[in-house]
């Protein structure tokens, strides 16, 4: 008898012990981040997993604060956060495999809302302080949300994807990216769409210049068959001004950015390189190198000109951001989280 | 953490040694006098080698081979949940380094180079075998962590036998088994077919969506399975057949992790196969000779509404073997095969239909020395499309170290390659058609024991020490046009120890049966050639360093009761090691009442899974359902 109860009473201990919790946990995780100038990362995070974060880099004082979301907010930001875009107030960080977007203060980033129901939402943009545009990957509409209310008030039918987006006066150009080879227009006033521009195959990142062009980088596609293209538009007339053939068929351009003047061209294609406005194509010659890894994401501090440059590694272990000075000299390296992407400057050009 | 983990092994071996105490105490067993039961030594020397027989199956009628495994060996299985996709990680190793036969043919996708152990349900499967490591290249290459073959068995004992076994449970669980047997002395046909299928709505707490954890409700996880299984076998004097046909399908939707809104039906997968092999032998005198063919047709369609992907897969196996078996009067056995499989693929992630021919020549030498040492050298010679491959060989020792006992030592060296999968050189994009082999050297060293103490008490103990040095690692990495590509990126090294006790007590109408087991698995990239400073010497993801499953059963007369223990320890999820998943144990219950009335055995009982409702994950952020109640009902009728 007394050994039964010594058997039972061990059972017992053992599912006692048995008791654990399962989420996954992370060794570091920072609950505030140094206010100031400086620049957000948004770290991709694998596909499903739904490890995706922010990070933030203050470039006043050289250090990064990871993670800084969920250590706010105390819950993970999400499944694929594609771009953080920041307007008045509020920064609005667009989680595309969540669906959602997730409404933050700027200086605490704590949430004030979620936005969800978002099909594979890829970047914000502002169009005024009552609305804002929002595209999709896989659906063939625009959303409109209400930066009042911070809900969905409508959708734009672009009858097909959407990528990349720059507004200038009334008029949103809407780049259709995947599969794609068009830019849509869209009147910001009535939401509807008003012409198509025809450009090469997928464009991938627009920027406008300080002439109010609407530059394209059209990627050739994603199985090379068509070359990539650097498109020059006229926003008033809707028409291209000027086209760059890339000689190589088999280069992959992306991420098309811009400086804080908004006259020098950047991108990465085996490496960064750069082109003033009125620049030719053969001459912007890789301008940093890519020495190890693959650069994956980049963008220009547009007061300092500085340059930052995201590498996700094996993309499976924390990413790395490089910031080069506006010659190309390395400047810092830091440790980010999973596939460090996309950037937000907290400043912009005067 | 760790004084959860060294708490919880204390307890499990105070457990032993408390059933030994409370045996010895009540019953004044006396231990000086040891019965040895008479091990003969026979084939696969110096190699590890576990068997799951249909006594243990028989629990098992309601699942699929990832729970027989989860709980009776030490394969750590990623799973996405109940009728989830399920890998096997043998020894610390990838997926798709471990093989998966039935009836000795490879049942792995040609495509993916890996199996799904949630369609192989355990009410079809007479017999599990583990060939552990280098052991498993007797029956076929690429299995470097091991070897899983799961085998059809006839039962010449009874003429006919019907089966029936249905069972209800928890989030809309329905499961069916039907098995007849039918049959003579000389012929017997074997007829299976199953149902399963479950809503899988359960409820979880979801603390990482929005700011405040909610409760949740499980979508888009239902799952439905199907299939019928017929097995025929012929003997006749010196001769044998049999033919197995296997048809299956199923249908699955694939939930979102907890940090996407959870949505229905966006993201499903259909499988459907069949699978036919014929197998001959023929016995001469001492000596065999076998023939085996087999044709394997398989379909795998992946929809994703959301991303617009509707991925339609094809792949047609045919396989031819043969085997000759010679045993000379001196102790000598010789084994020599030739195989051919030709995989056909055809699929829309492919530019064009591809074909895969892979001719393969084995031989092996066992001798025996004085039945007290085993000795074994296989060696395998493989022809991928024509092409010579380096060939790879084994050689194991078993030694006996005291007469009349059987306290083995056994060792082995080992070679063993796996040929890159179709999808690593044909997908598109990123398919690299020239990679190289992974190949890896293994070495083993195992301590044996199995004792009889007096007719009531058995034990057998085991303890395994291995090191596999994996080179030329296959990876999918990020590649130079943005797409990934597969690579021979670098090394791995997986080593670890297993430690298993049985222990089996009976005493009059009542007996007990132990079974614990420990696996200690360190797993590192070793010299990468990228990417190389932060994940150095890493524990790879996915791959707990300390597993324990122990299961005790009970009966007593009509009654019986099990009780299933697993501790999974943490598991990093990022290669540097930065997030991991934190360690869990699960506990379940089954218990039961056996009912005989003349020619019909019923069989009433109650499972009880995850007793504690722990909240705990196998994949990141995809809950895994808490306290579950499965009943079910066995009738056999036997003539």
């Amino acid at each position: 008898m007394k050994n039964i109860k010594f058997i039972l009473g061990l059972f017992i201990v053992v599912l006692v012990f048995g008791c654990e919790e399962g989420g996954p946990i992370k060794a570091d995780s920072d609950k505030v981040f140094l206010k100031g100038n400086g620049v957000f990362i948004i770290n991709e995070g694998n596909y499903t997993w739904g490890n995706g974060s922010l990070s933030f880099y203050s470039t006043d004082s050289a250090k990064i604060f990871n993670d800084i979301f969920s250590g706010i907010n105390n819950r993970p930001l999400g499944d694929v956060p594609n771009s953080m875009t920041i307007y008045e107030d509020n920064s609005y960080i667009v989680v595309n495999n969540s669906g959602k977007i997730e409404v933050v203060d700027s200086k605490t980033l704590i949430s004030s809302a979620t936005i969800a129901s978002l099909n594979s939402p890829r970047v914000f943009k502002a169009v005024n302080s009552e609305k804002a545009y929002v595209t999709s990957l896989y659906s063939d509409s625009v959303a409109i949300i209400d930066l009042g209310t911070n809900s969905i008030a409508g959708y734009i039918n672009l009858r097909r994807s959407s990528e990349a987006i720059e507004i200038l006066e009334n008029k949103a150009f809407i780049s259709n990216w995947s599969g794609g080879k068009e830019i849509m227009v869209v009147n910001t006033i009535t939401n509807r769409v008003s012409d198509s521009i025809l450009v090469a195959v997928e464009p991938e990142s627009m920027v406008i210049d300080k002439n109010g062009k609407l530059w394209v980088l059209c990627t050739g596609g994603y199985f090379n068959k068509k070359f990539p293209e650097l498109i020059r538009i006229n926003t008033s007339s809707n028409e291209i001004e000027l086209r760059f053939l890339f000689s190589d068929r088999y280069a992959f351009p992306s991420n098309l950015q811009i400086n804080g003047t908004k006259d020098i061209l950047f991108w990465l294609d085996n490496g960064v390189r750069k082109m003033p406005i009125n620049g030719n194509l053969f001459s912007a010659s890789v301008f940093i190198q890519q020495k190890r890894g693959y650069f994956y994401k980049m963008g220009i501090d547009p007061v300092t000109d500085e340059v930052f440059v995201t590498d996700a590694m094996d993309y499976m272990q924390k990413g790395k951001v490089f910031r080069y000075n506006s010659e190309g000299a390395v400047i810092d390296s830091v440790i980010a989280e999973i596939i460090p992407s996309s950037l937000c400057f907290t400043q912009v050009h005067n | 953490m760790r004084l959860k983990l060294s708490a919880t092994i204390i307890v499990i071996i105070a457990l032993q040694s408390g059933i030994l105490c409370s045996q010895t105490l009540n019953d004044t067993i006396s231990i000086k006098e040891i019965i040895v039961r008479s091990r003969t030594l026979s084939g696969n020397y110096g190699f590890k080698q576990t068997t799951i027989d249909s006594v243990i199956l028989n629990d098992y009628g309601y699942g699929n081979l990832s729970d027989v495994l989860v709980d009776n060996s030490p394969i750590y299985i990623k799973s996405y949940g109940l009728g989830g996709l399920a890998t096997p990680s043998f020894r610390g190793t990838g997926a798709n380094h471990t093989q998966v036969l039935w009836n000795g043919t490879i049942i792995n996708s040609p495509m993916l180079g890996q199996s799904d152990l949630s369609l192989i349900p355990a009410g079809l499967i007479d017999e599990v075998r583990i060939f552990y490591g280098g052991s498993s290249l007797g029956i076929n290459s690429g299995g470097i962590g091991g070897v899983v073959n799961v085998d059809s068995r006839p039962s010449w004992d009874n003429d006919s036998q019907l089966s029936i076994n249905p069972g209800i449970g928890s989030f809309g669980r329905v499961t069916g088994l039907v098995k007849y047997i039918v049959g003579s002395q000389s012929f017997q046909s074997v007829t299976r077919g199953f149902l399963n299928s479950a809503k899988n709505d359960f409820e979880y707490v979801n603390s990482y969506f929005t700011g405040q954890p909610f409760i949740e409700r499980r979508k888009n996880a239902q799952v439905f399975q199907a299939g019928v299984m017929q097995d025929f076998y012929f003997r006749k004097d010196k001769q044998s057949t049999s033919a197995h046909f296997w048809y299956q399908t199923s249908r699955r939707n694939l939930p979102a992790p907890m940090t996407v809104q959870q949505l229905n039906q966006t993201e499903k997968q259909f499988d459907e196969f069949f699978r036919s092999i014929l197998q001959h032998k023929i016995y001469y005198a001492k000596n065999t000779v076998d023939f085996s063919l087999s044709w394997f047709a398989d379909k795998l369609q992946y929809i994703n509404k959301v991303s617009s992907i509707d991925s339609e897969n094809f792949s047609h196996t045919i396989s031819v073997k043969s085997g000759l078996e010679i045993k000379p009067d001196n102790g000598t056995t010789i084994k020599v095969s030739l195989s051919e499989d030709l995989s056909i693929i055809n699929s829309n992630n492919y530019d064009s239909n591809k074909e895969r021919n892979l001719i393969a020549a084995s031989t092996s030498l066992e001798h025996v020395f004085a039945r007290r040492a085993g000795v074994v050298f296989q060696l395998r010679q493989s022809f991928l499309d024509n092409k010579l491959l380096l060939p790879d060989f084994s050689l194991g020792v078993d030694y006996r170290l005291l007469d009349n006992h059987e306290y083995f030592i056994k060792g082995n060296i080992s070679r063993n390659s796996r040929i890159p999968t179709m999808n690593d050189m044909y997908w598109i994009p990123g398919g690299n058609n020239i990679l190289k082999n992974e190949y890896s050297y293994s070495y083993e060293l195992t301590m044996e024991m199995n004792e009889i103490i007096r007719p009531i008490i058995e034990i057998k103990a085991e303890a395994t020490f291995y090191q596999h040095h994996i080179h030329d690692m296959i990876q999918w990495q990020p590649g130079e046009f943005r797409y990934w590509t597969p690579i021979n990126i670098g090394n791995v090294q997986s080593s670890g120890i297993e430690a298993n006790i049985d222990l089996s007590y009976s005493f009059r109408s009542f007996s007990l049966k132990s079974s614990s087991g420990y696996a200690f698995t360190k797993t590192e990239n070793s010299g990468w050639s990228d990417f190389n400073d932060p994940f150095k010497g890493k524990q790879l993801i996915y791959v707990p360093k300390n597993q324990i499953n122990t299961g005790i059963k009970l009966f007593y007369r009509g009654f019986y009761s099990f009780w299933i223990f697993n501790y999974t320890g943490k598991r990093f999820i990022t290669t540097d090691n930065f997030e991991y998943l934190p360690g869990y144990s699960d506990n379940d219950l089954r218990i039961g009442l056996k009912i005989n009335i003349n020619k019909n055995d019923f069989d009433f009982n109650i499972r009880i899974d995850n007793i504690m409702g722990i909240d705990y994950q196998t994949i990141a952020y995809q809950p895994m359902p808490g306290r579950s109640v499965y009943l079910s009902i066995l009738y056999k009728l036997i003539n």
